[in-house]
This record gives structure tokens, C-alpha cells and sequence, in this order.
């Protein structure tokens, strides 16, 4: 390798505007085929929208439905479950990002500082499983766990000699159930990326600081955490923009679609959902969507504006 | 010092074991009652230990022989295919993205962003897709349909990138003459395996998990994959059981598979991905190697 | 290590490749069916046959049908058809069966385009469909129809499947009424003297439950019929509308809609499940439940269950009559089927209506499968699966979902139903069904759609809870009428009644 100069004069030495120009199309060209795709598979259908101002009719199309103005999305405000349901979704997003990266990270990290490489693999295998069984399998093992009669938990409680709980009938339980449920499904694999990220790290850095001798706990304070937060700033700022939406297997499946326990459980997706089943609007849907879109972008702008002010290079864009 | 360090990693250990233990406790439960014969099951209910052990679940799925089989490929194929040809495209749309001087960043960079807020809804998509490109009932309808490329990845690779891919490094294969396709290829490729890994990681089981796009684009039953009909045993069971149509009462559900059942295509679902999972690890090797430039 | 991961990756792929192919190669590749040349000799009575004058082309109808089992040889029986059907009529048919679980969705992107010509109405409303523009209007269909054709469903049947006076959908071949009633596993009834056909009131059931409790006290006396549900109605007429907001209660011998929760076959109802799930003969977790009633009582885990039959048959168990058999206003348009709006040909979607009902051979071919592979004939008349396989092994299983295909009253039925069961079926139909005074009668939604789906909601919460006896009735019901209140439901209920007087009015 020749000697390297600094770069910013190289360039403007030996290289010049064409040499700008065919590095620009290049780069451009190697965008073509995501460009194309994006634009058919996510930009022309979002024209669709409009459906969620029309009543659709299957016969004239989308286009020659007729105009119904806000009309498809006061369904959405005129219950009296309206503020329930509002409230289940963030409430639960927002357990779920803060508790969710919180132990993903903690568990990334853990497992660096782990010495033996088939432990580390065993430890990272298993603690996937659980995204992998999908939700309604997991209901099945919830159920195993919370049934009245036989579940586990109950047995448990009488062989201590305390009464059994009708789980699926009592609300109380259900937002501590859920996010236990949630976390157990995710850590595993949110972990995946933080760990990816945590292995980058300059060893270096940490030969350093052991040579300065700092402790383990401030290695992770002042190397590990700094080295994560472009990371966790992403995750986080992408989970804010989906703030009104939810998982809804977790929401629909995992409660038995008990309806005593509905004013907890039920979140936006869930709602548009059972009220849906009859109607089949597919106007009223797009507007349940467009509503959660528009909403949840106008959160991630500003949240991505505010960490903008902080930290010019963590925002998203 | 000594006691020290290994009083650590036997806390971590055991931290670790525990997790483990709840991780796979349900797992060994669906393992278990996929193995308990079905009068068992509706009496007694889940247990971690089989009372009766039979393969009567695993009979019944192989039995229908081809059915579970060309689940498998199915799903195997559309992985594989779409998990490469995806990472591809996630790549490539990436690293101009992370390039300081590619024209227009930041509006290509809200481009993709916002297709991950905004969404046209299901019926403009299917029109799409079906009326316009015609891929209803083929292979394509579960590879291309939203799971091709996803902002998301492109975000995080974008971000690995900018900040592990120190410019030196890129200027320095410029001024070599690597054209750009090069540079990413031949330098920043090699550079970046443990987040491809990931990232591929990450797709592939957004492929393997995938049942809605065989939902919505596919009627031929020998374009099922394994979750798919899984998804569509459960859901007939639930739809029959809901209420929703009082005529479907009138369908025997004893005759349809069993809670057994569906748990043995659960844990056939899960197995395969355990078994491919350590073979990826071995991609998130230590370091990257910054110690390309000196000084 | 490149070379390694290359390696292992193509041979995965082989692997997958030939996987799919293997198993492909045991499919039989369903073939289009010979086409002949399309010249029909001159129609007389019978159906119109394609005299395509001078093309002679053949034309392909999809036609959808739900269904619950894996139909492997769907596509031979297919062929089979269209060997016939192409000759006699220059269709082609192609058949979509669609799980049940899957019908909505799919059934529903189907509509947008012109994949599928002929659809069976399922899972929601027949009014749904015709308020969202996805039927053709039959009425100028029918009336030119052949009389085979006409003869299949008098004009008061069509009534039943009729919006606004026009016809969209055509009836089924079902029972469209249902007796309500008990069903206990046989030795039981024999050891307690409860004969088949009984006549029992909830006072008898309770000295049954409370007898044989003693005797079995490790067996639920009462399943749930609906796996998480006691029973999923009982003698109210929703007209129409499966949430129950606004009822004709006793069995529709009414004009007055109501809040069911205010009706005394409501309140009684619960007050007994209420009874029996203190006792303990209702399982505790009944909301959570997931297994059906029949698998229940087959391994002793339960000894009744509530259920709602026709005249078909039960192997090892009773049954017994509880109310006798009584039809909702939306019995006929529950399962009927329609013509596709955005049809590439509507002519030829009517033509394979026709032919789907007054066809025999095409009939007994949809409805029954391929004789000797898929069925055997028995001396008195019924038929049993070939080869002594369930409907779950066997290929085609449609001859057990005879209440789901346009018109299987022209094929045979399984042995476990009887020999006559057709024509008891007609007959049932005809003759032994009340009818609910809303008959035919289809509630538009359109101007209280907010508080549907808001007290759909409430309903929800609270149907199957009470239902099944596991909470209060009186709280409860008083809760959840404070919350109907809130939700609108008296607009719902006024808007059916104002829409119920002037169907009525205009009969």
C-alpha cells in the first residue's frame, strides 16, 4: 500500500468534479433496485389512503368510491373505551421499550463479559426460543400456567396453602402478565443486535482502562454504554414511532379473548379489530391505520428532533 | 483478583442458567404435550413430564406425508432465497446511505424512514401485487411483499456504518482505485461480518416466522410453509369455536387436529432454527479489524 | 471459511429444491380437463347450454367454498367434473376451497379483483356484502332461469337470501332451523333412563346434573358447546346480527327488538348456568377453554353438552330436545352463494350456478368425491369413507360437510346420517321449522355504525361470561347496561325496530 495522504487533499488533487460525479452514480445506481422497490411495494400503494376518507365499494375500486369526509374515523372516539384503549397501547409500548431495551442490554452485555465460548453459544441459543414460538402457542403455555383448575400457578398457590386466583377474570394482573409475556418473547432476540454492537467495541479501549485500573462496572459505564448509545438512541427512536401500534397476537391471544379482562387488554389493533369482524369496512380499518401512522409520526419527529438538539450524529436523520 | 474474577462469572453463570430455564421451561412443556397421547392431554391438561408417552402427534403430521414435507421446502427455499437476495438489497441501499457524499442524503434517508410509519393499508397492497404484477400463487408472493427490503435494516446497517467504518478506510480504497461497488465489496464487506450476520440473522427469521403473506397471496396448498399451516390449523379451530358464524356449529371439531397436534407443528416450526442458530455465531467474531491504517 | 459457508449454503438449497419437487412428484398434476368443442344441441327446459354459436370456447368459473379439511384430491375430483362439465355445458369449473379460518380475509381480497366468479356468503353478513357493493343483483338471473333450476328453492326460500326485494345470493342445501337441545353420552343416559328424542326442561336437567354428579364427581357435568362458550345462542333471533345487540326473543314469536340482556330467555338461561357453575358442574375455566365438547365427552371428561342440531346424526351420544326446532330471520342468508361484481363474465358465472344445483353427476362428484377412491357405495343407499379412513385421512371430505356445497341434497349421505337423511332434511325444512316472524328480514347498519362497533364491544366483555354462568347475573347484567347505554345501544335497537316495521310492513 502506498503511503496514504490526507485524504481530503487526495481528493481534491487527483480526483476533481467528473470523479465526484461517476462516484455520485454509482452510489445512486446501487440504490436502483431498493428505490424501485420501495416505491412499488410501500409508496403507490400508499395512494390507497385515500380509502380511509371514502366508503369502499368493491364494485367501483378505490377510485370510484364515494367521499365520506372524517365519517370513518368516529368510531374510534365515540366509544367509552376510547381513553382504554389509547392508554393500554402507550402505556404498554412505553413498559415495553424502556423495560424491553433495559434488559436486552443488560443481557448483551452480560454475555460479553462471559468467559467460555460453548456456554456463550448454549446461553445465545436458548434464550431465542421463545421468538420463535409463535403467540398463540404461547397462549396454549400461558394458559398451562394460569388455568384455574390445573395451572401451575394455582397448584403452586394451594400446595402453599393459599386460594386459587381466576387469573383470566380479574384485570389487576394482566399489565404485569403481559409484560412479562412481552419480555420473555423479546429479550432473546433484541439482545442479537445489542450484542453484535457490544462485540464491536475496541478491545482496546478496555485493555486500556483495566491498565488504568477502573473496575469492572465503570468499564461498562464509560466504554460500554457510550459504545451502545448510537444504538439503543436508534431502537428507541423507531419504537417511539410506533407508539400506536401493537403486537396483536400478544393483545388478542394471550388473554383467551377473555372480555372481563378486555378494558386492559385491549389495545387500538384489537379494538379495530373485534369491531370490524362484522362490518368489514375496509374503510374504517385504513382509518384506524392512517390515524396510528400519522400519530406515531408526529411523536418520532419531534422525539428525533429533541435528540437532535442533544446530539447532532445519534438522531435518525 | 482471582476470586474475584471467577466469583463473577460463576454469578453470571447462574444468571444465565436461569434465564435459560425460563426460556426453555415452556418450551419443554409444548415438547411434552406434543408427546402425551390425546385423552391424556384433555384430562389432564400440560405437564412437563409426558404421563403417556406416544408419537401419535408426529404420526399424524408425517402421515400426511407430503403435506409437512413441502412445508419444509417451502419454507427452506423462500428463506434462503429471500434472506440473500434481501441482505443484498438491504446492502446496497445502505452503504451510499452512510456516504457522506451521496446527493440528496437526507431525503433519501426520510424515503425510507417514512415506509416504516406510513403503510397504504392491505387492499391497495394485494391490488397491487396481484392485479399489477400478477404474483398471486407463486413462489415470489412470499419473498417479495414486504419482507424484500425493510427500513429498518437499512437504518441499522446505515448506522453500523457511519460509525464502525472509520472514512479512512473508505478513502483509502479510493484512492487505490476501487470503484464503488469494489470499495463495498472487496473492503467494507469483509469489515462488517458481524453485523451482516445479524442483519441476516434478523431477515431470516422475519422469512421463517412469515404466515401472512401466505394468507393473503396463496391459495395453493403446495405453496404452504410450515407456519402457514399452522396458522391455518388454528385459526379454522378458533374461527369454529368463536361464535362468529353460527352455521360453522356445525362442524365436528373433534375431528380436526388436536391441541397434540398443533403443538408438534409448533415444535417442528422451532426445531430447525435451533440447529441453524450456532452455525451463525460463529460470525460474531471479535473486533473489527480498525487496524487497517496506521497512525 | 467463505468456501465453507458457500458450500453449505448451495447444498441447503438443493436440499429445499428437491424436498419440494419430491413431494410434488406424489401430487397427481391436475391436468385441465379435456376440452372439447363446445356445440350443445338445442336447449329444452333444461339448462341453457353454451351454443357459443361460433366460438366454441370454453369458459372458466372459480367458484370458492369454504371448508375444514384438507381436500389433497381436490384437484382430481376437479377434473373429474369438468371432464363432464365441459362437454355438456363448456365450463370449466376451478374450485377454491378456503379454509375456514382463512374465509374472511382471503374471501375478501378475492372480492377486490375478478379471481373468483362464484363465492360462497360466510362469516359475515349476506347485508354486509351487499351494502359493500361485492354481489351482482340475481333477481333478472333467476327470472331467467331453467325451471330445474327454479324448482330447487321456492320464491318465500328466496325471500331468505334476499336485500331491498332483489336477490343476491342463492340458498344452500342445510338445515336452516335447529332443535336446541342436550346432548349426553349414551351410557350415562341409559344408566339415568334419558331416552333419545326426550323432551327436557332445565328443572329436569337440573335433577340429572345434580344426580349423576354424585355418582361422577370427577366429570363436568356440562360442556361447553362453543370450546370457551356454555352455548353460542340460544332461543333470541338477532335478526341477523351475530353480537345480539337488539333480539326478537322466544325464538322470534315477536315483533318488539330488545336489549337481550333485558329478556327473560336470557335471564332465566343464565340464572341456570349460574347455578350449575357454583355447583361445580361447569368447568372453571370455561372461558379459557379450548377443547370441544365431543373430544370432552369421548374421553369421560364431561357427560352433556348443549347443542343445535338438524336431523343429522351422533354416534355415541343422545340427543334430547330442549326447544324445538326453530329458525333465525338470517337462517338462509347464514351460507348462501353469490356472483362476484367484478366478474370477468357474469353470463358464465350464472351458468355454473345453474349447473352446480340441478347437475346430479357433478353433484354427487362435488359432494361425495370419486367413487371406490374416496367413498363405497352401502346396500341401504348411504355411503362410508373408502378404505376405512376418517374424514381427516381421506383425500376429499366434502360428503361430511354436506351443509357447506350449494346443493348436496342429490348426492348420498354418510352412513352415520342415514339413508333418508335428504329428503328428512327437506322435509325438516320445509315442513318442521318455526319461523321467526323477522324472516328474511337483513339490518343495515349504516347509520349506527359507531355505536356498533362500540357496544360490540361491550357485548364482548360481557356475552360469554354470563352465558356460562361465571359471574353475577344481576351486577353484571346492571354493569353492562350502564356501559350499553353509554355505547348507543338504544340507537341500534330504535334504528332495527323503525327498519323491522317497514320490512314487515311491505311483506
Amino acid at each position: 500500500m502506498q503511503t496514504i495522504t490526507t485524504p481530503d487533499t487526495a481528493i481534491k488533487r487527483k480526483k476533481g468534479k467528473r470523479a465526484r460525479l461517476k462516484m455520485s452514480l454509482a452510489l445512486l445506481s446501487m440504490m436502483a433496485p431498493g428505490l424501485i422497490y420501495l416505491i412499488i411495494n410501500n409508496y403507490i400503494p400508499m395512494a390507497g389512503l385515500v380509502v380511509a376518507f371514502k366508503r369502499y365499494d368493491y364494485g367501483a375500486g378505490i377510485w370510484g368510491s364515494e367521499w365520506t369526509g372524517l365519517s370513518n374515523f368516529t368510531y374510534l372516539f365515540k366509544t367509552q373505551d376510547a381513553f382504554n384503549i389509547m392508554r393500554n397501547t402507550i402505556g404498554y409500548n412505553l413498559a415495553f421499550i424502556l423495560l424491553g431495551n433495559l434488559f436486552a442490554v443488560t443481557v448483551a452485555i452480560m454475555l460479553n463479559f462471559l468467559k467460555g465460548k460453548y456456554s456463550k453459544k448454549l446461553y445465545q441459543t436458548t434464550i431465542l426460543i421463545p421468538y420463535l414460538i409463535s403467540m398463540v402457542v404461547v397462549s396454549y403455555i400461558v394458559f398451562g400456567f394460569l388455568s384455574q383448575e390445573n395451572g401451575f400457578l394455582n397448584n403452586l398457590i394451594a400446595s402453599l396453602g393459599g386460594e386459587k386466583i381466576s387469573w383470566y377474570t380479574q384485570s389487576k394482573y394482566w399489565p404485569v402478565i403481559l409484560t412479562i409475556v412481552n419480555l420473555w418473547k423479546g429479550f432473546g432476540y433484541s439482545s442479537i443486535l445489542y450484542y453484535a454492537t457490544v462485540i464491536g467495541i475496541d478491545s482496546s479501549l478496555y485493555e486500556a482502562a483495566t491498565v488504568d485500573g477502573a473496575g469492572r462496572w465503570k468499564q461498562v459505564w464509560h466504554i460500554t454504554l457510550p459504545g451502545l448509545k448510537a444504538t439503543i438512541i436508534t431502537l428507541v427512536l423507531l419504537a417511539i414511532g410506533r407508539m400506536f401500534y401493537s403486537d396483536f397476537g400478544l393483545f388478542y391471544q394471550v388473554p383467551m379473548r377473555s372480555g372481563l379482562i378486555s378494558s386492559v387488554t385491549d389495545t387500538i389493533d384489537v379494538f379495530v379489530y373485534k369491531g370490524l369482524t362484522q362490518l368489514n369496512d375496509v374503510g374504517r380499518a385504513s382509518a384506524a391505520g392512517f390515524l396510528q401512522s400519522v400519530m406515531g409520526f408526529i411523536l418520532v419527529l419531534s422525539a428525533n428532533f429533541a435528540v437532535r438538539k442533544l446530539d447532532k450524529d445519534s438522531a435518525l436523520f | 483478583m482471582v476470586n474475584k474474577k471467577i466469583g463473577g462469572q460463576v454469578v453470571l453463570n447462574i444468571i444465565f442458567i436461569l434465564l435459560t430455564i425460563s426460556a426453555i421451561a415452556p418450551f419443554l412443556l409444548l415438547l411434552s404435550s406434543s408427546l402425551t397421547d390425546e385423552g391424556t392431554l384433555v384430562r389432564e391438561g400440560y405437564r412437563f413430564i409426558p404421563k403417556n408417552f406416544s408419537f401419535t402427534s408426529y404420526e399424524y403430521l408425517f402421515q400426511s406425508g407430503s403435506k409437512i414435507f413441502k412445508g419444509y421446502g417451502v419454507t427452506l427455499l423462500v428463506t434462503l432465497i429471500g434472506t440473500v437476495s434481501s441482505v443484498l438489497m438491504t446492502l446496497l441501499f445502505a452503504y451510499p446511505l452512510s456516504r457522506k457524499e451521496l446527493p440528496f442524503r437526507f431525503g433519501f434517508s426520510f424515503f425510507v424512514f417514512f415506509t416504516m410509519l406510513f403503510n397504504g393499508g392491505l387492499v391497495p397492497t394485494y391490488m397491487m401485487w396481484t392485479q399489477t404484477f400478477h404474483i398471486k400463487n407463486t413462489l415470489w408472493a412470499l419473498i417479495i411483499p414486504g419482507l424484500l427490503m425493510n427500513g429498518f435494516y437499512v437504518i441499522m446497517m446505515r448506522s453500523f456504518f457511519t460509525s464502525s467504518i472509520p472514512d479512512a478506510i473508505i478513502e483509502a480504497a479510493r484512492i487505490d482505485g476501487c470503484g464503488e461497488y469494489g470499495t463495498l465489496f472487496k473492503i467494507v464487506l469483509p469489515l462488517s461480518k458481524p453485523m451482516i450476520a445479524t442483519i441476516s440473522l434478523m431477515i431470516g427469521l422475519g422469512y421463517w416466522n412469515d404466515w401472512t403473506n401466505s394468507l393473503y397471496y396463496v391459495t395453493d396448498e403446495n405453496l404452504y410453509s410450515i407456519q402457514a399451516i399452522l396458522n391455518t390449523m388454528i385459526s379454522n379451530i378458533q374461527f369454529l369455536t368463536s361464535g362468529q358464524s353460527t352455521v360453522a356449529s356445525n362442524v365436528d371439531i373433534s375431528k380436526l387436529p388436536s391441541v397434540g397436534i398443533r403443538m408438534a407443528i409448533a415444535v417442528i416450526g422451532v426445531l430447525p432454527i435451533m440447529v441453524i442458530y450456532p452455525f451463525f455465531q460463529k460470525y460474531f467474531v471479535k473486533g473489527i479489524v480498525v487496524g487497517g491504517v496506521k497512525g | 471459511m467463505k468456501k465453507q459457508a458457500k458450500k453449505i449454503l448451495v447444498l441447503l438449497m438443493c436440499a429445499a429444491m428437491l424436498l419440494v419437487l419430491a413431494a410434488c412428484a406424489g401430487e397427481n398434476a391436475g391436468s385441465t380437463a379435456g376440452s372439447s368443442g363446445n356445440d350443445s344441441s338445442a336447449a329444452n327446459g333444461s339448462i341453457t347450454e353454451e351454443s357459443g354459436g361460433a366460438s366454441g370456447e370454453l369458459k372458466t368459473v372459480t367458484v370458492a367454498i369454504p371448508t375444514s379439511y384438507d381436500l389433497t384430491d381436490s384437484g382430481e375430483v376437479q377434473d373429474a367434473i369438468n371432464a363432464i362439465t365441459a362437454e355438456r355445458y363448456g365450463i370449466n369449473f376451478e374450485f377454491l376451497f378456503i379454509n375456514m379460518g382463512n374465509w374472511q380475509q382471503q374471501s375478501n381480497l378475492l372480492l377486490t379483483g375478478d379471481e373468483v366468479d362464484i363465492s360462497a356468503i360466510f362469516s359475515t353478513p349476506l347485508a354486509t356484502y351487499v351494502k359493500n357493493g361485492q354481489l351482482v343483483d340475481l333477481t333478472d338471473y333467476y327470472a331467467g332461469a331453467s325451471d330445474d333450476f327454479k324448482g330447487v328453492w321456492t320464491d318465500e326460500e328466496l325471500r331468505g337470501t334476499s336485500i331491498g326485494g332483489k336477490i343476491y345470493a342463492i340458498p344452500n342445501m342445510r338445515n336452516f332451523g335447529n332443535y336446541f337441545g342436550l346432548n349426553i353420552d349414551a351410557d350415562i343416559a341409559a344408566e339415568f333412563g334419558i331416552e333419545e328424542g326426550q323432551r327436557l326442561t332445565f328443572e329436569d336437567i337440573d335433577a340429572f346434573f345434580a344426580e349423576a354428579y354424585e355418582k361422577y364427581p370427577d366429570r363436568y357435568m356440562l360442556a361447553p358447546h362453543g370450546t370457551d362458550n356454555i352455548m353460542g345462542e340460544w332461543s333470541w333471533d338477532g335478526l341477523g346480527d351475530t353480537k345480539y345487540l337488539g333480539v326478537l326473543p322466544d325464538c322470534g314469536q315477536t315483533t318488539t327488538v330488545q336489549n337481550l340482556f333485558d329478556t327473560d330467555d336470557f335471564q332465566d338461561f343464565c340464572a341456570w348456568t349460574r347455578k350449575w357453575y357454583q355447583a361445580g358442574y361447569i368447568m372453571q375455566d370455561v372461558l379459557s377453554n379450548t377443547e370441544g365438547w365431543k373430544t370432552m365427552i369421548e374421553n369421560d371428561k364431561a357427560i352433556s353438552s348443549l347443542d343445535n342440531y338438524g336431523v343429522n346424526g351422533l354416534s355415541g351420544m343422545i340427543r334430547t330436545v330442549i326447544l324445538d326446532a326453530w329458525s333465525v330471520s338470517n337462517s338462509y342468508s347464514a351460507l348462501c352463494y353469490g356472483v362476484n361484481i367484478n366478474s370477468k363474465d357474469k353470463d358464465a358465472a350464472w351458468q355454473a350456478m345453474e349447473i352446480l344445483y340441478t347437475d346430479d353427476e357433478v353433484s354427487v362428484l362435488l359432494n361425495n368425491g370419486i367413487e371406490d377412491k374416496h367413498y363405497v357405495k352401502n346396500d341401504d343407499g348411504t355411503i362410508s369413507f373408502a378404505d376405512g379412513k376418517s374424514a381427516s385421512e381421506i383425500g376429499y371430505a366434502m360428503a361430511d360437510l354436506y351443509w357447506v356445497t350449494p346443493y348436496s341434497a342429490t348426492s348420498y349421505p354418510l352412513d352415520v346420517n342415514g339413508p333418508t337423511f335428504f329428503e328428512d332434511l327437506l322435509r325438516f325444512n320445509k315442513e318442521e321449522t318455526l319461523l321467526s316472524q323477522g324472516f328474511g328480514f337483513a339490518f343495515d347498519i349504516t347509520e349506527v355504525t359507531d355505536q356498533y362497533t362500540a357496544c360490540s364491544n361491550v357485548m364482548d366483555k360481557y356475552y360469554k361470561a354470563l352465558l356460562s354462568g361465571t359471574v353475577d347475573i344481576e351486577s353484571t347484567i346492571a354493569q353492562a347496561n350502564d356501559e350499553f347505554a353509554a355505547a348507543g345501544l338504544q340507537d341500534i335497537i330504535d334504528a332495527k325496530q323503525s327498519q323491522l316495521d317497514d320490512f314487515l310492513a311491505n311483506q
